[in-house]
């Protein structure tokens, strides 16, 4: 991706290596809310904000600028491509000098302006830093800022703002003299960064060039380069006494590290926050205190009770066998009319009753056949009704759906998965499942994307760039698209299984998903053609995470879900009322009927989740928490809906990172998958009576 | 791989593995003493002062490793 020129502006990029904290910065300088994780790659393209007048751009984190993987090149354009009086802000961890600064010297010895900040001050250092020494040693600007606690934020963004120009630092005279030397035999090569990086054997350059450098130049430069930087760390860091408290952290990470106590813990940690506390205490517990307690009791009936004014409505009274037809809602019925309502409701205070908006109701159950065919307005009239607070209802099936049901389990979601990631446990995991991802042709960098997919796959989709091969991207794809549920999706799972299934329901689950998850991982390594990467992965220190941190996470991206989830479920109750209205619904589902009913077994009501499903995966789930499902159906369901086709925004994500003849491969492939295992599993558990 | 080289600080190089080699070289623990541990499924964890590393067996098997 290319950043938009804004010539008026001033572009500030942030560059650095990975989990340097440059998102952090980022968040700090404009306010804009960015992903900030302990992993490394939480950035894969390029970020915007303003910045007063200027435009702040974070860039995915980059080890050199010679543009090795994906991320690197993004970051490499961005570096290249910025303009005279465009800054650079170079990042780097006070506690990984040795790492970061190696690429401050490639950037100064590119000829490419910039300031030196040093993120984490707050940290705890096994040294002391000489700051004007590497102020001196380096030639440009150095910042010492935390961007946790704030510290020496001020000062930077104040000078910042007094347009803080970047400086070409000292640059050794080797590299000066093999610059020229190149520039001279190879006149394509203009400026010194294009020199600089044919010599790194950057293959954009080879091609301008036509001829690669000698073997090993890029190695005998980076060793260079090392030399310079070692010696600059002897001059400008003064070793301390090493820090108490590592002890914990070396403990734990061993112990996470170990194949068999980190993969128990895996198991347990996974178990725990599934089963237990996603599936039984929120789906479960707070979910039915919040859905029933509130939304049905209290807001459901009261919103009816409104509606009822100004629409069309019947009232019943199941109990007392009972109901009342008001055409043009209560506030225009007749005197006669409401004076029975009113006498009825006097002689039976404990009754309850059911308010029915739903004009294909009306047909079944009154006999305003009449109405509708002698009014048809009154079919407008009442549609509007329904679409208000019919069974679908935007202001009762909508809101219940998306706060009493949905945001519970994405804000319990987003809140464990901070947690995970800020602690620094992802990238462990990532080593734990290097063995069984090497065998579907990832390596354990791939279990990042995979994790994140359990909290939005379209949004993971975006970070399969994470590895390194288009060949290793295609098959995390399939994977994210057939068998990892969102988050929504995942909570109402859980709490299905939670509830009738059990704990067998749930081992049946989740042993069926990671079975195909791996046979379709298999297959693809098998018939996707190329070599896969083996794992190179930088373990960033583990650290207790911040509360406020994990609050202010689970509730941005919670707040996130429901505006877009939000707008898009108004817009599909909207659409299966109208459908309903019309009777395109039932058209469409007796024509899914045969595959719901005689593929899986299970009840009619299910082909709403199906259809709901494809248009985004939690809706899926839709109201499959009420169905009076057995032990056998709810696991197939379950099953099935997990393997069913990505949401409308995953397909538009694979179109753009791949093909739209691979998306509707891969959309197909989720149906046979879907239907395929659910058919198959329904009846080896008929078989089995499992209950 | 050996035990020795688990037992005490080790030097690594990778010369057969060029983009290893500059990875390593990056990160700063190329040909210097670092100590490295057994991870799951064959991986090595390189540890250095204030740096950790992960290598699937495939890399791990390209290393050049001296003991000090």
């Amino acid at each position: 991706m290319s950043i938009r020129k804004d010539l008026a502006r001033r572009q500030i990029l942030l560059v650095g290596n990975p989990n340097v904290g440059k998102s952090s910065l980022f968040h700090r300088l404009s306010g804009k809310y960015v992903e900030v994780s302990n992993y490394p790659g939480t950035t894969v393209d390029l970020l915007q904000a303003d910045f007063e007048d200027h435009k702040l751009i974070d860039t995915p984190g980059a080890y050199s600028i010679s543009g090795i993987n994906d991320e690197e090149k993004i970051t490499k354009e961005a570096v290249l491509d910025s303009k005279p009086g465009d800054l650079i802000l170079n990042v780097v961890n006070l506690l990984s000098l040795e790492r970061d600064l190696f690429l401050t010297l490639h950037l100064i010895e590119l000829g490419i302006p910039l300031i030196l900040v040093i993120n984490q001050i707050d940290a705890k250092a096994d040294f002391e830093l000489d700051k004007d020494g590497l102020e001196s040693s380096l030639g440009i600007p150095v910042y010492l800022v935390s961007a946790i606690t704030g510290e020496g934020i001020d000062r930077l963004k104040d000078d910042l703002q007094r347009d803080l120009k970047g400086t070409i630092g000292h640059r050794s005279l080797e590299v000066l003299d093999q610059i020229a030397q190149i520039k001279k035999r190879y006149p394509v090569l203009i400026k010194d960064h294009e020199a600089l990086l044919w010599l790194e054997e950057d293959s954009e350059q080879i091609m301008n060039v036509g001829e690669s450098p000698s073997a090993g130049n890029r190695n005998r430069l980076y060793a260079a380069r090392r030399r310079r930087l070692d010696l600059l760390l002897v001059k400008v860091l003064k070793p301390k006494l090493t820090p108490k408290g590592q002890e914990w952290q070396e403990k734990l990470n061993h112990f996470l590290l170990h194949p068999v106590s980190g993969g128990l813990t895996f198991l347990l940690v996974g178990f725990f926050f599934l089963y237990q506390v996603l599936g039984v205490w929120v789906a479960g517990d707070l979910v039915n205190l919040i859905e029933k307690g509130f939304f049905e009791r209290h807001w459901n009936p009261a919103v009816c009770g409104v509606v009822a004014q100004i629409f069309p409505v019947r009232i019943d009274f199941p109990e007392e066998d009972q109901h009342f037809t008001f055409e043009r809602g209560l506030w225009q019925a007749s005197p006669e009319d409401r004076t029975s309502l009113i006498d009825f409701k006097r002689s039976h205070p404990q009754a309850k009753g059911d308010y029915f908006f739903s004009s294909s109701d009306y047909i079944e159950r009154t006999d305003s056949e009449k109405i509708l065919t002698s009014s048809p307005w009154k079919l407008v009239w009442s549609s509007i009704g329904t679409i208000l607070a019919g069974r679908y209802g935007l202001l009762t099936l909508t809101i219940t759906y998306l706060i009493g049901v949905l945001m519970p389990l994405v804000w319990f979601f987003y809140f464990s998965w901070a947690l995970l990631e800020d602690s620094g446990y992802l990238p462990r995991l990532a080593v734990l499942a290097d063995g069984f991802l090497r065998a579907i042709g990832l390596n354990g960098r791939g279990v990042i994307p995979l994790v994140l997919g359990l909290g939005c796959v379209t949004m993971a989709m975006v970070t399969t760039r994470l590895m390194k091969s288009r060949r290793e991207q295609l098959i995390l794809m399939i994977l994210l698209a057939v068998a990892v549920p969102c988050s929504a999706q995942l909570g109402i799972i859980q709490g299905l299984l939670a509830r009738i299934g059990g704990l067998w329901g749930w081992l049946i689950w989740i042993g069926v998903i990671l079975s195909v998850l791996f046979l379709s991982g298999l297959l693809a390594n098998k018939l996707i053609p190329g070599i896969s990467s083996p794992l190179i992965l930088d373990l960033p220190p583990l650290r207790l995470p911040r509360l406020s941190n994990l609050l202010y996470k689970a509730n941005h991206k919670s707040w996130f879900f429901l505006k877009e989830s939000g707008v898009a479920f108004v817009l599909a109750s909207a659409g299966v009322t109208l459908l309903q209205v019309m009777g395109g619904l039932e058209m469409i589902i007796n024509w899914m009927k045969p595959l719901v009913e005689t593929v899986l077994h299970l009840p009619e009501a299910v082909t709403l989740s199906f259809l709901l499903g494809m248009i985004r995966r939690d809706f899926g789930a839709f109201g499959l928490l009420d169905l009076p499902l057995s032990p056998t159906q709810a696991v197939t369901a379950c099953v099935t809906l997990t393997l069913f086709v990505p949401c409308i925004a995953t397909f538009g994500v694979m179109i753009k990172e791949r093909s739209f003849s691979i998306a509707s491969g891969i959309w197909l492939l989720a149906w046979v998958l879907g239907f395929g295992v659910g058919g198959i599993l329904t009846r080896v558990l008929e078989y089995l009576h499992f209950s | 791989m050996p035990d020795k080289y688990f037992s005490s600080p080790v030097i690594l190089g990778a010369p057969d593995a060029p983009d290893l080699e500059s990875q390593l070289e990056c990160w700063g623990i190329l040909k210097k003493p670092v100590r490295l541990i057994r991870g799951p499924w064959n991986t090595l964890i390189i540890k250095a002062p204030n740096q950790e590393v992960a290598l699937g067996p495939a890399f791990a098997r390209r290393l050049i490793i001296e003991t000090i």
